[in-house]
């Protein structure tokens, strides 16, 4: 894939140019699986190229579904995929990868499927509360290089948890570092990477002001809903709150655009609109999208 | 209901943009200025703008990057400084997918940077949209600056 320079928005200074798509292939969501996984293809992951997502979830159910999509496309199409996170979080994952009939013991004794806990990796490379570049390289850096050598036309797909670790103890600078570091390894490495932070899409967090430099580290955002539940949920909740205005307003939502963001869903593009342009609104019509979207989960776990 | 947008637009667009506000958007009470320092004569209310009852304080700003004649930025950075006016929206309009200008204008303020393709219909789309976003703006955001 040809990776244009493109100048940077003040924000996004921290993420080499080099590492971003095109502008023209930011406008448009590509690939989307019914999951809300976009699925990474072959051609994505070679000749230096590398696809970064990212996940933003309130429900863990959500995040196990999403996630365990992500690893189990990764070995059908046999793959090394590599999970970072929490022990609670690889207990779920695995769980979910046995119930699509995958056997992730027998993956992981055939060193298909690594699992390394969050903490603890992350423990390996931080110094004064920052990710320190050399110990990252000498430690999840020396791990990356070895497997994707190994993996060889196989491909890599990691998942990792640790910038999540980071930004909910406060420290989000040290994420953004760390988002910062892994753009390095995936530029010159040619794999993917799926990130995910505990925020909700529906709450105060998820705006512009706060997660502007999250979606500049990222090449894709990974719905929250699947089959189109979160934005069909918002959309039904302008119509509710605004009446008439609620059709003209879609379409200037539509229009606005941010080439130097991640690839972002229609339904969370919205969210993140109203909670910038029309924030005396944007309370009552998250909560309103919060229930319908809530019971639409449920309905898809039964 | 008096809902004043003000769009500063040089010569190239001015036509498709009134054609379009005139057509989809009724509602709206469109200004349209040339330049930077004209929409900023505009905005303090002097020189020909002086008479606020024929000129109202806008209660959403739209600059058209294309057709501004070099100054959207221009005004995009002094508006930056007005403290008075950070609350009257800034939305940019372009038909450039080019990432650099766009970079530049959120980094200088702008609220929303709406992507306009070519043609009357998507002008129309865009002008219908503003009217309904401008209509659930407080009606004192425009009034309270500068009053």
């Amino acid at each position: 894939m040809d990776m244009k320079l493109k100048p940077a928005a003040k924000k996004c200074e921290n993420i080499p140019s080099g590492q971003r798509e095109p502008s023209d292939q930011r406008c448009k969501i590509r690939g989307m699986a019914t999951s809300g996984t976009p699925v990474v293809s072959k051609r994505q992951e070679k000749g230096g190229s590398h696809t970064h997502l990212v996940q933003f979830y309130d429900d863990e159910r959500v995040l196990a579904k999403n996630v365990s999509h992500y690893l189990g496309e990764g070995l059908r199409r046999g793959e090394t995929v590599v999970v970072i996170a929490t022990r609670g979080h690889r207990d779920a994952f695995t769980g979910e990868l046995a119930t699509q009939g995958f056997e992730p013991a027998e993956a992981m004794r055939e060193g298909r499927l690594l699992l390394l806990d969050a903490g603890e990796t992350l423990a390996g490379f931080m110094a004064d509360g920052q990710p320190d570049r050399e110990r990252f390289e000498n430690t999840v850096g020396a791990l990356i290089r070895k497997l994707r050598a190994e993996a060889g036309d196989e491909g890599l797909r990691a998942y990792g948890e640790m910038v999540d670790l980071l930004w909910n103890a406060g420290h989000s600078s040290a994420a953004m570092r760390l988002e910062a570091l892994w753009n390095e390894l995936l530029g010159a490495n040619g794999f993917s990477l799926l990130c995910a932070y505990q925020i909700d899409v529906f709450g105060k967090e998820f705006q512009i002001g706060v997660l502007d430099g999250v979606l500049c580290a990222h090449t894709h955002l990974v719905s929250a809903g699947a089959n189109g539940d979160l934005e069909g949920a918002v959309n039904d909740a302008i119509e509710q709150v605004l009446g008439s205005r609620a059709k003209g307003l879609k379409l200037l939502i539509k229009a606005n655009f941010r080439p130097a963001w991640a690839v972002v869903p229609q339904g969370e593009a919205t969210v993140l609109w109203l909670r910038n342009n029309l924030p005396d609104y944007a309370d009552e019509i998250l909560a309103r999208a919060r229930g319908s979207y809530q019971t639409s989960l449920s309905g898809n776990a039964n | 209901m008096d809902t004043t947008v003000l769009l500063i637009c040089g010569a190239p667009n001015e036509r498709c943009w009134k054609l379009a506000f005139l057509r989809a958007a009724p509602n709206v009470s469109l200004r349209v200025v040339e330049s930077a320092t004209e929409s900023q004569a505009y905005l303090s209310g002097v020189n020909a703008y002086a008479d606020r009852a024929g000129y109202p304080m806008p209660r959403l700003i739209l600059v058209d990057l294309d057709a501004a004649q070099g100054t959207g930025f221009e005004l995009l950075e002094w508006l930056k400084a007005q403290p008075d006016l950070m609350q009257i929206p800034v939305f940019v309009l372009t038909s450039a997918r080019e990432s650099s200008d766009v970079d530049q204008a959120y980094a200088l303020g702008a609220r929303s940077c709406l992507l306009r393709s070519m043609g009357q219909k998507a002008a129309r789309d865009l002008a219908k949209g503003i009217e309904a976003y401008a209509g659930l703006l407080m009606p004192d955001v425009g009034q309270a600056a500068r009053a």
